[in-house]
This record gives C-alpha cells, sequence and structure tokens, in this order.
C-alpha cells in the first residue's frame, strides 16, 4: 500500500484500513415472521426477518434461551429487501434479536464529527459515526457425527402406526463446550448452519399363516403371508447454544416423517398364486452427515448497539 | 465374539468425525405365535459404536438388553 490509512493491533492484524471495508451497525431486528415450525422430535421454528439495506447485510444474534440457534440464510428479495432466515430448537415462543451490520457505504450518520476512511473511490471504508462492529471473541464449532445417541428403535412396522409423537428422533447429543472468551450480558453470534445430516429406521413385520398342514414349520397347501414395512425418518440442521461463555453445537430437526408399504401373498402347495411386489432406489442421504467441517463463530457485544 | 452365526447383519460402517463407528444394522426375529401362524419382525437402523469397541461384541450386548436375542 502506497498510501493511505492502516490501524493494526499488537498482532499485526488489521483493524481499519482504506482497502478493506468495516461493518457498521445497521439496526436490530426483534419481530421475525415463523415462516415454518413443528413440534416434534424437539421442536423447530425458522424466523424471517425482512431488512432493508442497499449493500449485503451481515447478521448476528443473541440467544434469548438455551436453545440452538443457527443462521440458515441471507437472501436479495428484491431491490434493497433482504430475508434473513434463522431457526431455533424448541417450541418456545421467545426469539432472538438479529443486529445486522453492513459496510459503511449502507449507514446513514447525523453525527457530525468523528474519523472518516475513505477508499480511493471516495466512499467510506470506516466511520467511526456509524457504530462500527467490534469482535469481542470467536471460535470454531465441529458438530458431533450423530444426533443421537442411541438407535431408533421399538416403532410399529404398520402404516406408520406410530407417527410422530415417539422421541425416537429428537437429537440427545451435542459437542463439548466451546469458549468464547467473557461476554457481555447481551453477546451476540455470527455463525451459519451449514452441517446436515439424516437418520432413519425401517420397521418390518411379516406373518405367514399356513391354511394346510405345518409340518417341521414348513407349510403343506394353502398358504398366506402379509408383509408391513413403515420408514421413520429425521432431517437435521446444525445449531448452537450458550452455556455462560462456552457454546456447544447441537442440532435442531427440521423434517421429519414416515412412509409405509404393505405386501400380501399367497402359495398354494410352494406356487405362488397370488401377489408380488418390487421396488429400488434410495434416499439421496441415508443415516449420513455432511458439511461436519469445523465452523466459525463470531461473536459481538449487542449492549453497544440499540 | 465367538465365532458364531449372527442374529444380526452389519449393512454398512463408517468412519465418524470423532472417531465412532457407525453402524447401519439389520436384526430379525420370529415369534411361532401357533401351530398356523409364525410372525416375523425385522428392523434396520443405525448407531454409533464408541471408537475401539468390536461392533458385532457392541451389537450383541445393545440388542440383547434390547430384548432382540
Amino acid at each position: 500500500m502506497s498510501y493511505g490509512f492502516e490501524a493494526t493491533n499488537n498482532n499485526n492484524k488489521v483493524l481499519i484500513s482504506s482497502e478493506t471495508r468495516n461493518l457498521h451497525f445497521l439496526g436490530k431486528y426483534s419481530s421475525p415472521s415463523v415462516t415454518n415450525s413443528a413440534t416434534a422430535y424437539g421442536g423447530f421454528k425458522e424466523l424471517s426477518y425482512t431488512i432493508t439495506s442497499t449493500v449485503i447485510p451481515v447478521p448476528f444474534f443473541d440467544m434469548p434461551t438455551t436453545d440452538y440457534y443457527g443462521i440458515i440464510g441471507v437472501k436479495n428479495t428484491t431491490g434493497n429487501t433482504w430475508v434473513v432466515k434463522v431457526i431455533r430448537s424448541g417450541t418456545s415462543s421467545t426469539y432472538p434479536s438479529l443486529y445486522v451490520f453492513v459496510d459503511a457505504r449502507g449507514v446513514s450518520s447525523t453525527e457530525s464529527y468523528g474519523m472518516q476512511v475513505l477508499q480511493n473511490d471516495g466512499s467510506a471504508s470506516f466511520d467511526s459515526r456509524k457504530e462500527p462492529l467490534v469482535i469481542t471473541g470467536g471460535a470454531a464449532v465441529t458438530h458431533p457425527s450423530n444426533p443421537l445417541s442411541s438407535s431408533i428403535t421399538g416403532l410399529s412396522a404398520t402404516q406408520c402406526g406410530s407417527g410422530s409423537s415417539h422421541s425416537q428422533h429428537t437429537p440427545d447429543v451435542e459437542s463439548s463446550a466451546v469458549s468464547v472468551g467473557s461476554v457481555s450480558s447481551t453477546p451476540i453470534f455470527h455463525y451459519s448452519s451449514l452441517a446436515q445430516t439424516q437418520r432413519s429406521g425401517t420397521f418390518s413385520v411379516s406373518t405367514e399363516e399356513c391354511l394346510g398342514l405345518n409340518i417341521y414349520n414348513n407349510c403343506v397347501g394353502y398358504g398366506t403371508s402379509e408383509t408391513n414395512t413403515s420408514t421413520y425418518w429425521a432431517f437435521y440442521r446444525g445449531g448452537i447454544r450458550r452455556n455462560g461463555t462456552n457454546i456447544h453445537a447441537g442440532w435442531i430437526t427440521v423434517l421429519g416423517g414416515c412412509f409405509w408399504s404393505s405386501e400380501d401373498d399367497a402359495d398354494f402347495f410352494g406356487i405362488d398364486v397370488g401377489g408380488g411386489s418390487g421396488g429400488g432406489g434410495g434416499f439421496p442421504l441415508s443415516n449420513e452427515t455432511i458439511n461436519l467441517a469445523s465452523t466459525a463463530v463470531i461473536v459481538g457485544d449487542g449492549t453497544r448497539y440499540a | 465374539m465367538p465365532n458364531v452365526v449372527k442374529p444380526f447383519t452389519v449393512l454398512d460402517t463408517k468412519k465418524e468425525v470423532d472417531g465412532s463407528q457407525g453402524v447401519t444394522f439389520t436384526i430379525t426375529k420370529t415369534h411361532f405365535m401357533d401351530d398356523a401362524t409364525n410372525k416375523t419382525v425385522k428392523m434396520t437402523t443405525y448407531i454409533s459404536v464408541p471408537e475401539g469397541d468390536n461392533v458385532d461384541t457392541f451389537l450383541f450386548t445393545y440388542l440383547s438388553k434390547g430384548g432382540w436375542l
């Protein structure tokens, strides 16, 4: 850099530079709309926050409960309108506030003094009047591979008879604690939910009835059989929860369901006289976990921003 | 585990991020209801086996506790 301005910390890391753009506070959003929800398997809610910004918003959220939270999308819907989607576990109606930061071009200020750092095109890269973002801590989290500490077991094989009221899919595994350093009374977090996993269990029951002679468990004469099969599944996305100055990486159940099939068959003296079935293919994800690379969690101080 | 006919079948294993072994397995159990009727139940599911544990021994113990064996 032959000209311009650069401020570094004692680790020689850049704090302010005329070559980069710092983030500044755009606004706090506390009234999301609930755009998706479920109560099964621990419950979840998808919260949508609508933001008006001329530049790309970078969202942080607070965690008002001990549930898991994560950002799943920042989308420019039209013009200067953006929608930020946050998911949370549980069924509570307590929602996080979203603290949104943008570069200095996207924020206005009425203050008449302060410090501005300009880029060579004349636009501000830093403006002390616009509540610049201060990072107070950070960490990297890795989710556990399996959201369930035990296998899925004991469910009905007949026409998905266990429904979704069971707890076999409720996630109960999280990472060990990761410290984010000292935090304020309202720490705010930037964390993108990238990890995903699916878990499923298949149950079948076959009933064979011999209407002829049953000789050493071999049916001689007319026999029938009926098979019912049900596959219960759930899809999870990663989330983080706060416990004091620590965070844990766990799972949020975002979708669950079941499908079933049944088959009748009959034979007479070993000759198939009815029934039959076929099948093939599979899910794109079946008992798989993807995107498990460690994910950054950036921490700020929400009390600095009104 | 002794060399016996196992009552379960391991369909797939994968290494999990913490070193555990992710195991997809199936198990079948037949009940003789009466002279004319048999009922066979089958389960296919997934479980994490701790790193270093023998998969067969772990599953045998796990399924025994669950009443499958």
